[in-house]
């Protein structure tokens, strides 16, 4: 069973939101809907020696994912090969899975009475193309392919770059299966250690 | 985040349903108060009914609510569906109570709506806790559901006892008494959980100030201390000395009632305001 991976080298990534408008376009996402947020991080350091970079993140299709244990219709679940996704006809829309998860990765819209998510553009991948924002990368920051395949792109990249590999929240313990490469080494371990009493609603 | 009203007034109509039913299981009012607890039966009945409907409108499509069967094992099926038995049990009671539908079994029922209605209240309050909400993890919230629940649907049946109907020659002061002493301590415990679930609860998630003197402050002192301790603690305890009269001791059960029915309303729109996430980067 393959095993879909997305990779975000957070040192190619120049913010420029494409991956938002790709993913909006290609899903159809309403107004106010986005299913990929950017938080810009810093700027650290002092002028004129001042760093700083973009996180865009949504949907960590997690393996052990709190959204599919906490829905109480099953409406939110996983497919096969580990894309979580909702079934908006088992939906009751209770929002409890917004709740429970952890990256805040889920959006609600009253107008379009939908809860929805980064379905890692499922139906592209089941016709053998990459998702939307991979496709749509202008820095060619994000990577997608089978992690099971030692031969795939994402494999080989995450490979030369092991050393700057993160998971985001795995003291949550979902288990996340999105990676992302580090600006430079530690520099995601200097933030936690920076933020680790913020908080955001 | 944002108060979600609907839950709201369902976890607080639910936590009311525990009075009728924990008096009337607990004390012997099903043998010597009978339109006492017809009048109880009805007020558990009706909060839980009220509840569900309140908890119904937050549901945005609810016609797939049946697929709730297909996953017991979250949290929300659990609590709705133990929710929804105690409200079956109710119309039990009800029934028992009204048109004398087996008599024998008033207090098995009783005990049964009791249990059920504690549990209901338990597992709104175990929803909350989801290692995501850091603020909510812990079992001092469903706790405090518990022990917030158990004020405010005593006090109900304390207001019941001082203007629900007698029967001729029926004297209720000595189970207004009784009610009113366990009304107090039931008020000492849930002062205390209360406080300590939102003092631990802000000061691991680094909001101690948010609390004492932030968004939070107005309904801390005013929505828990004052109206949810001071005031039911003073008015109760006033209302349950001998030399009160019965109709100054029912005035102050319901003004107590009022001041509890705004404190759980406060307490758990302070529990919605804790309802934030961990900072993606922590770690």
């Amino acid at each position: 069973m393959a095993r879909p991976t997305l990779l975000v080298d957070l040192q190619r990534c120049i913010g420029c939101y494409s991956c938002v408008v790709a993913c909006k376009q290609e899903n159809g996402l309403p107004v106010g809907v986005n299913w990929i947020k950017v938080d810009e991080i810093g700027p650290f350091g002092e002028f004129p020696n001042v760093k700083g970079y973009f996180l865009p993140h949504g949907c960590m299709h997690c393996e052990d994912p709190a959204c599919v244990s906490a829905c109480p219709t099953g409406a939110s679940y996983q497919r096969e090969d580990g894309i979580v996704l909702v079934d908006h006809d088992r939906c009751i829309l209770c929002r409890y899975c917004t709740w429970a998860c952890p990256y805040d990765a889920r959006s609600f819209s009253l107008e379009d009475k939908m809860v929805s998510k980064c379905t890692m553009c499922a139906h592209l991948i089941d016709a053998g193309k990459d998702p939307a924002c991979v496709q749509h990368c202008m820095g060619g920051a994000r990577f997608f392919g089978d992690l099971d395949d030692p031969n795939s792109e994402i494999s080989q990249y995450l490979a030369a770059n092991e050393n700057r590999a993160v998971k985001l929240l795995e003291s949550q313990g979902t288990n996340p299966t999105v990676i992302f490469l580090e600006p430079r080494v530690g520099l995601l371990a200097d933030e936690v250690a920076a933020s680790k009493s913020s908080a955001r609603s | 985040m944002a108060v979600e009203w609907s839950l709201l007034i369902y976890s607080v109509l639910v936590g009311i349903s525990v009075g009728p039913f924990a008096v009337m299981a607990l004390t012997g009012c099903l043998d010597g108060h009978r339109k006492l607890c017809k009048w109880g039966s009805l007020v558990g009945l009706a909060s839980l009914v009220l509840g569900g409907i309140a908890a119904f409108t937050h549901l945005k499509a609810p016609q797939y609510v049946t697929y709730i069967f297909t996953n017991l094992g979250s949290p929300m099926g659990l609590e709705m569906l133990v929710t929804v038995f105690t409200g079956l049990v109710a119309v039990l009671f009800a029934a028992q109570m009204w048109f004398d539908f087996w008599p024998q079994g008033r207090r098995i029922v009783a005990w049964v709506g009791l249990i059920g209605a504690l549990a209901s209240v338990l597992l709104i309050g175990k929803m909350y806790m989801l290692p995501a909400r850091p603020m909510w993890n812990t079992w001092l919230l469903p706790l405090t559901f518990l022990t917030t629940s158990v004020v405010s649907g005593l006090l109900a049946m304390l207001v019941l006892v001082g203007f629900a109907p007698l029967e001729e020659g029926e004297d209720r002061s000595a189970l207004a008494a009784r009610l009113g002493t366990w009304t107090l301590g039931a008020l000492v415990v849930n002062a205390i959980v209360a406080v300590l679930y939102f003092v631990t609860a802000t000061a691991q998630g680094g909001a101690t100030a948010r609390l004492f003197t932030g968004d939070l402050a107005f309904s801390f002192w005013l929505g828990l201390v004052v109206l949810g301790v001071v005031v039911p603690l003073v008015l109760t305890w006033l209302g349950s000395r001998p030399t009160t009269q019965f109709a100054t001791a029912r005035s102050l059960a319901a003004l107590s009632f009022i001041a509890v029915l705004a404190s759980g309303i406060a307490v758990r729109a302070m529990i919605f305001g804790l309802g934030t996430v961990v900072h993606i980067l922590a770690g």
